[in-house]
């Protein structure tokens, strides 16, 4: 279905596009609030990346990887988005994960909390990755095929953006004995 | 953080906390943008050049079949009372001529020659088809970005030596520097000299072609810009409907842009 409606757009039919943006794009706002950490800002990401992808469809060649093609335009969206308003503390919205009264019996309030910040920490680049591959559960080269980083760059990017989210964690349990208690 | 809790569980977890939606206020704006804007027009191979080359190959012979087939039916010995082609069911007793069989004018008996000779450019890093008889003058210089004069030395020339600088195709390249690709071909719309431009997409790379005839495209890929161009000279007055934009889309379906074969060479001192 996907394929047919890629197909239809690629001819220039806005109505299909407008249904296949509807399929893919809750997806792609997860994505983006991931990576921005910030909903607002993915909202700008997701309408800027259909809007590009719109423009640019009849370049696809392969219309079943529309996907991938378009977590590629999301991704540099993201990163345009992150660059264009340095908001990442005020303003902000709770992102709905982030929310106490999420069931979820494994991260405490204080656990999101440490995740959150050390996340912030991170580059954009980094959190994308992270996103791609913990998220999505994607290997090393789709991450990278949605990056458009080399695999290389990617699997390194991952393991310094791993490397420096737990030594940002074990700097703030640190800081923070009551939290380390209660990880612990 | 203990030893107890690893931190890529953890990110993993939080990573799949929540769902989002995207609120109908998003897709109404994306939906009346695109009502608003044009696709870019594909033009020429994706960049996989293995599977580009075997699929030109197969067109190309395609397309000198297809030549050949309907250059014998139209050049085939002639039918009993007609001009040519294939026999007609009923041939007319008495043929009269009639005015819209009338020999065509000479500038609609113009045919472009076939896309034979290829071209690959020693500083540009572009490669692409060019008609059977033209000659090429390639670049010895860095192209500095300005418009282009028949002949100089910081851009290649494909032309017909027999109209000269009447018919040529040519092209530039340069690093776009701290300029993003928009920019950069924002910038070069004053060389393009095209009243209007739409996006375009050659070889993968984005940019803008001239509308209207105006042939001249800049398009952008891995950080270098080029500037092709058709000019037609309205001096002779077959050579533009020859040589049109059908002509030069078939011209740039063959381009391949090579940017790291590209030579970005230092003007050599006055002496």
């Amino acid at each position: 279905m996907q394929v047919g409606l890629v197909e239809q757009a690629q001819r220039g039919d806005a109505e299909a596009f407008d249904s296949l943006a509807r399929l893919v794009g809750d997806r792609c706002l997860a994505i983006a609030v991931r990576i921005l950490r910030d909903i607002d800002l993915a909202e700008d990401a997701v309408q800027a990346a259909l809007i590009t992808a719109w423009t640019e469809l009849r370049a696809l060649r392969d219309p079943s990887r529309f996907e991938p093609w378009l977590h590629r335009i999301l991704t540099n969206a993201c990163y345009a988005e992150a660059g264009r308003r340095k908001r990442w503390s005020e303003g902000l919205r709770i992102l709905p994960g982030a929310s106490s009264d999420m069931p979820d019996d494994y991260l405490t309030v204080d656990d999101r909390d440490l995740l959150e910040r050390a996340l912030r920490r991170l580059t954009v680049q980094q959190r994308a990755v992270l996103v791609f591959h913990h998220y999505l559960g994607l290997s090393i080269s789709e991450v990278a095929t949605r990056t458009g980083l080399p695999v290389g760059t990617a699997k390194s990017r991952l393991h310094h953006a791993t490397r420096a989210l737990r030594a940002s964690i074990e700097a703030d349990s640190r800081a923070t004995p009551h939290s380390q208690e209660r990880l612990a | 953080m203990t030893a107890s809790r690893d931190p890529e569980r953890l990110i993993h977890a939080f990573l799949q906390e929540g769902a989002e939606n995207l609120q109908d206020r998003v897709y109404d704006a994306v939906r009346a943008e695109i009502d608003r804007k044009r696709q870019r027009v594909a033009i020429g191979p994706w960049r996989t050049p293995i599977m580009n080359r075997i699929t030109a190959a197969g067109l190309g012979v395609a397309a000198v079949v297809v030549a050949l087939v309907v250059g014998i039916q139209l050049l085939g010995p002639p039918a009993p009372g007609g001009t040519g082609g294939a026999p007609s069911a009923e041939p007319s007793a008495t043929p009269t001529p009639s005015p819209s069989v009338a020999s065509p004018s000479p500038s609609a008996s113009r045919t472009a020659p076939p896309l034979t000779e290829s071209f690959t450019s020693t500083l540009h890093g572009i490669s692409m088809s060019y008609p059977e008889g033209w000659t090429t003058q390639a670049a010895t210089e860095p192209w500095t970005g300005d418009g282009y004069v028949f002949g100089q030395p910081p851009a290649d020339f494909l032309y017909d030596p027999t109209l000269t600088d009447h018919l040529f195709l040519t092209v530039a390249s340069q690093p776009i520097g701290d300029s993003t690709p928009d920019e950069w071909v924002a910038e070069k719309r004053t060389v393009m000299e095209c009243a209007a431009t739409e996006p375009v997409v050659v070889d993968g790379a984005s940019g803008q072609i001239g509308t209207d005839e105006c042939n001249v495209v800049a398009v952008t890929i891995d950080g270098r810009g080029y500037f092709i161009a058709l000019y037609t000279s309205g001096d002779e007055p077959w050579i533009s409907p020859t040589y049109d934009r059908a002509w030069f889309e078939g011209v740039l379906a063959t381009v391949q842009l090579q940017p790291e074969d590209a030579v970005d060479v230092t003007p050599s001192a006055s002496p």
